[in-house]
């Protein structure tokens, strides 16, 4: 009798909760275009009408919201997988920014946008058989670049299985892997067309069926201009990857991150090098310019509080740099070297809202001239959700991606101030959203100026 | 040249703690706010095992629920809408309305009890270790709340 009782109630709260839904439910990487544009259309639409109801105000203290250069659009927050081995990496749709210069630049996620240098198109992918996630891209020299990621197969949904597509400068096209079994690749580096370097993971299944983590392995791949081959590393940890990416600037200057280990190729041996910061501080984002300039970031706690942290490596040891804090907590979470004295991070901070409460987790980009960090200005939407992500180019350019409100945000530095972008995407916010938040629109992803 | 990192809560996941947000009584961009709050304290302090990052994220999201309601009585003002006229378009079926009426008058307390016990999946000593009290009030709490539900559920009435 009891046990009916709270099977209903189980059951109850079960439909109940499916009031809340995904932003979307359904991974369509290779929708007919015309269905997202319309769905963008409408979003547009109704996102502008969300807006002119909303009112801008705010005490002198807050940040301003302007409405008025409002150019954010609500997006696609992606698909979400059943099975560890999908699921593990996949968060929003757009999953990764690479700039080349103020008019070339990339974003992918399940599928691929290039900016021409006033808007984004989507290119064509190589039609795969299953679902793909794209996690990483790189621009090789001339022209050319690579993707890597992983994808399903439709005999085999639930496990995942790298991939890599080569951009030829005119086409993307599948370039075949040694057999890696199932697997998972989360980054791709090149310092030439004959140097590309891919890190990832593979997975072994266990009776049940499932991927436990002592089962997976890093998964180092090379590709020499004509062959792809697989890299051994010098350690062979099992267990869940929080952290992973390979950065190469040089055939012998690639850097192997796994977590909070790194490790050198100087073309002849791999060499350990030490954590950057210590083992109970959160380590977020690395980039390097060569062997004698790279950069860690992440953040530190001081009296309860979140503080940026950032240690740059001059080839021999890291040393912390002076980072500023946006407010009270502040945090890193990606940093991008062009050279030694230019580098760009981002990150996040606790800002005030419109009603003195400091609470709105929001954007906190900082700029390294060779001297110093600084805090660097910018009109995005107050909040920045996840793990913002940031790319940049040695002509001035940069890029970050971020989310707010299950919705992803493109923004760009103008060379004054960081600016959202548009960029076209399907849009199934209105359903996920309640009677209540059209009323209020967004009000933490209305543009705030600082 | 970046990597891909995990944020706390994967898709899924972060569903799950937006369900449990909604389930204690909380509405859009409270939901929102919390979620963000969530975030902040995984930065502040993460939890020591990432792989129960969604248990964590499940409890913080309750302690965070059960303060916006202690706030709420606090300034003695309603901050949520009320929520039975928010879904209104949703179809009637009557389980669904009967927790969602019941779970509404239930006090934030045996609520945010419920729906760790039955929604999360969380063992009586779990909520116990989760929410700070003895085992005994969390068995005491969900037979008062069940007692609460029980009338409301449709195949319960008609006995």
């Amino acid at each position: 009798m009891s046990d009916h009782v709270e099977a209903q109630i189980r059951l109850g709260l079960r439909l109940l909760a499916e009031d809340i839904q995904p932003a979307s439910e359904v991974r369509a990487p290779f929708r007919p275009r015309f269905l997202a544009l319309v769905a963008a259309g409408l979003a547009v639409v109704i996102a502008a009408a969300v807006l002119a109801v909303t009112d801008p105000g705010g005490s002198p203290t807050a940040p301003r919201f302007v409405a008025d250069t409002f150019n954010y659009q609500p997006g696609d927050a992606g698909s979400q997988a059943a099975e560890p081995a999908l699921s593990k990496f996949s968060v929003e749709q757009l999953s990764f920014v690479a700039a080349a210069s103020t008019r070339d630049a990339w974003i992918v996620g399940s599928v691929a946008w290039r900016w021409n240098g006033t808007a984004w198109r989507n290119v064509p992918l190589p039609r795969l058989r299953g679902d793909a996630d794209l996690e990483s891209l790189a621009l090789a020299a001339d022209g050319e670049a690579w993707i890597v990621g992983r994808q399903s197969r439709p005999s085999d949904d639930r496990a995942a299985y790298a991939v890599a597509e080569h951009w030829d400068g005119t086409h993307w096209r599948l370039s075949p892997l040694p057999n890696v079994g199932i697997s998972n690749l989360f980054s791709v580096s090149a310092s030439g067309r004959d140097d590309v370097w891919v890190f990832g993971e593979s997975f072994r299944r266990d009776r049940n069926g499932k991927f436990p983590a002592k089962g997976m392995r890093p998964l180092l791949l090379h590709w020499d201009g004509s062959h792809w081959s697989r890299v051994a590393l010098p350690w062979a940890p099992s267990g869940l990857v929080y952290y992973g990416n390979v950065v190469a600037t040089a055939p012998t200057d690639v850097w192997v991150l796994r977590n909070k280990q790194i490790e050198h190729w100087d073309g002849t041996t791999w060499q350990a090098v030490p954590a950057p910061f210590g083992p109970r501080d959160p380590f977020r984002g690395f980039s390097a310019s060569s062997a004698d300039d790279a950069w860690a970031v992440g953040s530190f706690a001081k009296r309860g509080h979140s503080k940026t942290l950032a240690a740059h490596w001059n080839g021999n040891s890291w040393q912390i740099a002076q980072t500023p804090n946006g407010s009270t907590d502040s945090d890193l979470t990606d940093v991008a070297a062009v050279s030694p004295d230019d580098a760009w991070a981002v990150g996040r901070s606790r800002w005030e809202d419109g009603h003195g409460n400091s609470k709105i987790l929001g954007p906190l980009f900082e700029h390294w001239d060779g001297r110093s960090w600084k805090v660097m200005p910018g009109v995005i939407p107050a909040m920045w959700e996840g793990f913002p992500s940031l790319a940049a180019a040695a002509d001035g350019s940069a890029w970050a991606i971020g989310s707010c409100y299950l919705a992803n945000v493109v923004a760009r530095w103008n060379g004054s101030t960081w600016t959202t972008v548009r960029h076209p995407q399907d849009h199934h916010w209105t359903k996920w959203a309640t009677r209540e938040d059209r009323r209020r629109g967004f009000p933490h992803c209305r543009v705030w100026k600082r | 040249m970046r990597a891909r990192r995990q944020p706390l809560l994967d898709g899924a996941a972060a569903l799950r703690v937006r369900r449990v947000l909604y389930l204690n009584g909380l509405r859009g961009g409270e939901i929102e706010d919390a979620m963000q709050e969530i975030e902040l304290r995984a930065i502040e302090k993460p939890p020591r095992d990432r792989r129960k990052a969604a248990s964590w994220a499940c409890v913080v999201a309750t302690n965070l629920a059960m303060d916006v309601h202690r706030r709420a009585e606090r300034d003695e003002r309603v901050l949520l809408p009320d929520e039975t006229a928010v879904l209104d378009a949703a179809e009637p079926t009557g389980l669904r309305d009967a927790i969602r009426s019941g779970l509404a008058e239930l006090a934030p307390e045996l609520r945010a009890t419920v729906v760790l016990r039955f929604y999360a999946d969380f063992t009586v000593p779990e909520i116990a270790t989760a929410l700070g009290i003895p085992e005994g009030t969390v068995k005491s709490r969900l037979f008062r709340a069940i007692e609460e539900l029980r009338e409301r559920l449709p195949m319960e009435a008609m006995r």
